[in-house]
């Protein structure tokens, strides 16, 4: 972009610069550009580009080598090309390259002389600048790397200049506030003469510096720098920006003033690096603005000018970022994904640890929360401190009394927090790991990360434990000298001793263990298993809270991450999930396959609809996998209505109710401001005066809702202890199960008579029905809207209506139906318990995702749970409810009803009439014909009794219909046989003509669509569905 | 105290992530945070092999079997399953040399394979196996 800015002061006068530059720059155009723009500016501006670029460079090219391209011109101008030395030093901007490099200094006293000479003459100073110089020195960042490294060969030179001025006078008299036109009052000469020197000195110039200007060594650097930045890719700074910024504000070279005006700097920023502290004593300084503020300024003018012109980089600016973007991304889910996370929940607690007890003495109280352990020997494996160690007290947490010994493992950085030596006493936090070992006496304890000292004489313990120095650091065979022990055994037995000790595995014992073959290590291990358990604080133990926004908000930095807290399970279900592409790393490592599962599969989990003591919702997901751990099952299968401590869960999502209706729907069913609550609340007002939200007022129904997870291996449930268990009185003083939560609101049983009148445009509803049919929704049904699911017929006894007995239920598909209840739901007359149905104003009753169908009243099953959910009218109107009877197909019944038919076969579709022999046994009616006998080859036998099994439609005249149409009903193997009872079969099967003009007893059917017949008569599909026989209720006693 | 505790305690760590693994198909939070005590550095790289897959099983019908671990560069290193020993330079300067490290990430992506069962497998001929045991370096 600079290039294509005309300079009309370009070359003029400068022709050292351009063959300089040529002969620097095989580096980027466009850096030349802006270098030639730098160059073709009058020595002022140079100036003043230097004068802003204190930072960490110290540019000394002020060898008189260096200048020989300038010399064929004048005395004056190559010094000002050599000091500007753009091709050199503004490649220098890579901090790296220039840090490898050595000073040498070999410029002469003469030259210095000049420059200072010509530098007093030039450059005031401004206390701004020299701010900004401290601070761009000691960020040295990529951004401050932006100003010109080139000036900072004057800037450097200067600043030792005017550093060793003012370290030699406190208050320099030098600065010029005006920064404008006053000449510096010291003497440039003077200046120069002792000063340069010195700057090799000072260690903070030093730091800085890194240009030889040796011509050889500065052809050196040159080169090599020019390959570095070759290789890297140079982009557009605020460097070349401001260059051409100035020259755009002062491209009149008689403008002085203004070119003077924004040199400044140089000198001033010696000041301050002199004077780093911005002692009182310099008023300027002082009053100018402290150091931060200066570079503040020039940081942000930086970023003013150089954000703009962003839009003509094309190339990404190199800054910091850079290293955060090497971050190597993990595969997601992965183990590597998991540990990252853990490692920096763990580091981030360790510092927080560190910082707590940085400057923090052990205090005796911990004693009962910590393992005080002295140090009894010690050996380095692998930057691994083992050591030995005897307990002194904490013993209770390690749940092994038998041993006074274990062996601790510290790393290196808690090794060297503790300063280890055998003798030590050490302070063990939780939480950490203790790992048995089988053939270990003692157990190891693994992740001490949070560790303190302890002073002789704290802990309790006046044993006089021996100390034994760790034998083990013996020499290490000559070979080989930088072995760790072990190693160093090792490697000395193998080059000694026998075969036996060659085998490498004897290195590392785990390497025997093959994945194929199963040894006996490992049956022991699997036999014995979890010998590795964690020590948790005993915060974590015990800080379980009673609200969801506590335990949410306590969330942060805790290394153990993870809700804490009491709640009430109100509702449990089960969802099926898709098993989304990210999710299917996890599944393949479950399922142990190599095959690459392609298409989405489903996993089921378990949902948990938690309330907490303060009215908050959260949905918990638990997946299928935790059912095998007791605590989980135990919840997921009798816990609702009662309190749990959940543990480490985690939170994933906040829903709210335009995301996700369905969960609000249930969750206002469940929520109430009712006195149970209160009632509760006010108990534990009573009991914790402290909890905050026991005065607010819940009146409006929650808005939002936390999505939390639990995770295997890390999350927890277990029943609450005594102290924590609501024990419940409600108002009317009846006793109840203690068990049972009391803001647990159950289910509410509503008869499906009374289902009509409930007030609300939506509410959930419970059931208890009896189940007269059910069939699969076809899912290209155009009237439906409906995603294909279930349709369920039940009746429960109380509805009245003679035209609709039974009541339609739709299931939807993501309902999850257990095998339990789709095998009870093969029997008609079934009887179930339908929980949390949808029901809307209107519209037929859907069991959603939410709904849950139960066996009603499970045999045996005679919970407080159950009783609490089963009204006992309820109950008695289903146990004496009749079998309605079904009205007769008219021609006003609605498609997708139950309707009876009844009346004289027409005729029959053959193409439905057949029949097939099917096994006894597993009915199976692939049946292999071997001669005269029929061959069931699932069961490997021959069937000698097959079963018969006929299909057959016919087209039956019903009087009901009154002549407005004909039916076509599917008839089930009962009403075939009925209809062909009075003929046998032949060779060729029944005769067509015995069975038109029967009269067809009553069957039930389910009218399943009505369409026209060529004849355009009106045809009614029908499907017979099952007859019912009676069903004995179970009734519980 | 004897040497090679460590050794002791990484394969009991081992042992417990065959266990757990086996039976649940995870690894929990705390067994990794041992794992990576006793590991250190290593176990991120090796556990990254793990997820993407990257150690097989290579047998050749006369019975001789060895894994072949992708690095990070795509290179491929030969590990021997009963030994460990890796040809990466880790594993000689910060393992056999400086004895900073128990293993290298190639040989504990091994190690950990092994526990869980997550490897690939690769039949290759006697010859091709030769090979691959000869000629390591330019294995590819």
């Amino acid at each position: 972009m600079l290039k294509k800015r005309k300079n009309p002061s370009s070359n003029k006068g400068f022709p050292s610069f351009e063959s300089f530059h040529e002969e620097a720059g095989s580096h980027d155009q466009r850096r030349q550009g802006g270098v030639r723009s730098a160059a073709s500016s009058s020595t002022k501006r140079l100036h003043s580009e230097w004068s802003k670029a204190g930072e960490g460079f110290a540019g000394f090219s002020l060898d008189p080598e260096a200048h020989d391209h300038n010399k064929p011109h004048s005395r004056k101008r190559p010094r000002v090309g050599s000091w500007d030395q753009p091709g050199v030093c503004r490649q220098e901007r890579n901090p790296n390259t220039s840090e490898d490099i050595p000073i040498e200094w070999s410029e002469s006293e003469d030259e210095a002389e000049q420059e200072a000479d010509s530098l007093s003459d030039i450059v005031p100073l401004s206390p701004v600048q020299s701010a900004s110089q401290e601070e761009d020195n000691i960020i040295s960042s990529d951004q401050s790397d932006a100003v010109l490294p080139a000036r900072s060969e004057i800037s450097q030179s200067e600043a030792s200049t005017i550093s060793h001025h003012s370290q030699s006078e406190p208050t320099p008299t030098i600065v010029d506030q005006s920064g404008c036109t006053s000449p510096s009052p010291i003497s440039p000469k003077s200046m120069a003469r002792h000063t340069i020197p010195k700057v090799l000195g000072a260690s903070r110039l030093k730091r800085r510096s890194h240009v030889s200007s040796s011509p050889q060594s500065c052809a050196k650097v040159r080169s090599s720098v020019v390959q570095k930045l070759l290789s890297l890719k140079p982009e557009v700074t605020a460097e070349d920006v401001e260059i051409s910024d100035y020259e755009s504000a002062s491209s009149d070279e008689a403008d002085g003033d203004k070119a003077v005006s924004s040199l400044e700097v140089a000198t001033g920023s010696s000041v301050s690096i002199s004077t780093p502290d911005a002692s009182p004593a310099n008023p300027i300084s002082a009053s100018k603005g402290s150091p931060k503020t200066g570079s503040d300024w020039l940081k942000k003018v930086q970023w003013q000018i150089s954000s703009p012109k962003d839009g003509d980089n094309e190339e990404e600016p190199r800054g910091p970022l850079d290293s955060t973007r090497k971050g190597k991304k993990f595969v997601r889910g992965g183990f590597a994904e998991q540990l990252q996370r853990l490692q920096s929940r763990e580091r981030a607690s360790i510092t927080f640890w560190n910082h707590k007890v940085a400057n923090s003495t052990f205090d005796p109280s911990d004693q009962k929360t910590c393992l005080v352990v002295k140090v009894l020997s010690s050996c380095v494996e692998c930057s691994v401190h083992i050591t030995k160690c005897k307990t002194l007290s904490g013993h209770n947490l390690l749940d092994d009394p038998q041993s006074p010994y274990v062996s601790v493992l510290f790393n290196k950085q808690t090794a060297e927090q503790l300063g280890l030596m055998p003798g030590n006493t050490v302070a063990i936090y939780p939480p950490w790991q203790k790992l048995s070992i089988p053939a270990h006496d003692y157990p190891f304890l693994l992740c001490t990360y949070y560790c303190q000292p302890v002073a002789e004489g704290t802990a309790d313990s006046q044993e006089n434990l021996e100390v034994e120095q760790s034998e083990i650091k013996g020499p290490a065979p000559s070979l080989v000298t930088n072995l760790s022990p072990q190693k160093a055994q090792t490697v000395h037995s193998m080059l000694t001793s026998t075969r036996k000790s060659l085998r490498p595995s004897n290195l590392f014992p785990a390497g025997t263990s093959t994945g194929e073959a199963g040894t006996a290590a490992d049956e022991d291990s699997s036999a014995g298993h979890n010998r590795l358990y964690s020590v948790r604080t005993g915060q974590e133990r015990h800080q379980a809270v009673r609200s969801f926004l506590e335990a949410i908000e306590g969330l942060s930095g805790r290394a153990s991450p993870g809700l804490h807290v009491v709640a009430t399970v109100q509702r449990v279900w089960c969802q099926r999930h898709q098993v989304t592409l990210g999710q299917q790393a996890l599944l393949l490592r479950a399922a142990k396959t190599q095959t690459s599962v392609a298409e989405p599969t489903q996993e089921l989990r378990w949902h948990l609809l938690l309330e907490d003591g303060h009215g908050a919702f959260c949905e918990l997901q638990v997946p299928n996998v935790l059912l095998q751990e007791e605590g989980w099952a135990a919840c997921l299968h009798g816990g609702e209505g009662k309190e749990w401590v959940f543990s480490g869960l985690r939170v994933t999502h906040r829903a709210n109710r335009s995301r996700m209706p369905t969960l609000f729907s249930l969750i206002d069913s469940v929520w109430s401001d009712s006195t149970a609550r209160e009632s509760w609340t006010s108990q534990q007002d009573s009991e914790q005066s402290e909890n905050a939200y026991v005065s607010m007022p819940t009146c409006l129904p929650p808005s939002f809702c936390y999505l939390v997870s639990a995770w295997p291996g890390e999350s927890r449930v277990e029943p609450p202890e005594d102290n924590l268990t609501s024990s419940t009185r409600d108002g009317s003083g009846q006793s109840k199960d203690s068990s049972i939560s009391a803001i647990y609101k159950s289910a509410q049983v509503v008869m499906l008579a009374d289902s009509e009148e409930t007030v609300a445009d939506s509410a959930r509803i419970s059931l208890y029905v009896k189940l007269r049919f059910w069939r699969s929704q076809p899912s290209g049904d155009s009237n439906s809207t409906m995603e294909t699911g279930r349709v369920l017929f039940v009746w429960d006894g109380s509805t009245t209506d003679s035209s609709q007995p039974y009541s339609k239920i739709n299931v939807r598909q993501s309902c999850v139906i257990t095998e339990q209840v789709m095998n009870l739901m093969k029997q008609p007359g079934a009887c179930l318990f339908l929980k949390d149905i949808l029901w809307e104003k209107g519209r037929v009753l859907t069991a959603d995702v939410c709904s849950v169908l139960h066996q009603a009243c499970p045999e045996g099953v005679v919970t407080e749970w159950w009783q609490r959910v089963t009204p006992p009218h309820v109950w008695n109107s289903l146990a004496t409810a009749v079998t309605p009877g079904l009205q007769v197909v008219t021609s006003s019944a609605n498609l997708h009803s139950l309707v009876q038919v009844q009346g004289q076969v027409l005729s029959v579709d053959e193409e439905t009439a057949f029949s097939w022999p099917e096994c006894d046994t597993c009915g199976n009616n692939r049946l292999i014909e071997q001669g005269s006998l029929l061959q069931c080859p699932t069961c490997d036998k021959t069937v000698t009794e097959p079963l018969t099994r006929m299909s057959l439609e016919v087209y039956v005249d019903c009087p009901s219909l009154e002549k407005s149409g004909i039916v076509k009903i599917k008839l089930l193997q009962d009403s075939i046989q009925q209809l062909l009872s009075n003929q046998q079969a032949d060779d060729e099967g029944y005769e067509l003509q015995a069975v038109l003009g029967q009269e067809l007893r009553p069957v039930d059917g389910c009218l399943t669509s009505i369409s026209r017949d060529s004849a355009a008569e009106r045809v009614f599909m029908v499907e017979e569905i099952p007859q019912l026989q009676d069903v004995t209720m179970t009734t519980e006693s | 105290m004897a040497s090679g505790q460590l050794g002791t305690v990484a394969t009991q760590l081992l042992l417990e992530v065959k266990h757990l693994y086996s039976r649940n198909s995870y690894l929990s939070d705390d067994l990794l945070s041992a794992l990576q005590d006793v590991f250190g550095t290593s176990l991120l790289a090796s556990l990254d092999i793990v997820d993407r897959k990257g150690v097989t099983h290579v047998t050749c019908p006369s019975g001789r079997h060895l894994y072949l671990v992708v690095g990070s560069s795509g290179r491929l290193y030969t590990c021997l399953p009963s030994g460990l020993y890796c040809p990466c330079s880790f594993f000689t300067y910060a393992t056999l040399m400086r004895g900073e490290s128990l293993v290298c990430k190639h040989v504990l992506a091994v190690q950990l394979s092994q526990a869980m069962g997550t490897f690939q497998h690769l039949t290759v001929s006697d010859e091709e196996l030769v090979g691959l045991l000869m000629n390591k370096d330019t294995a590819q």
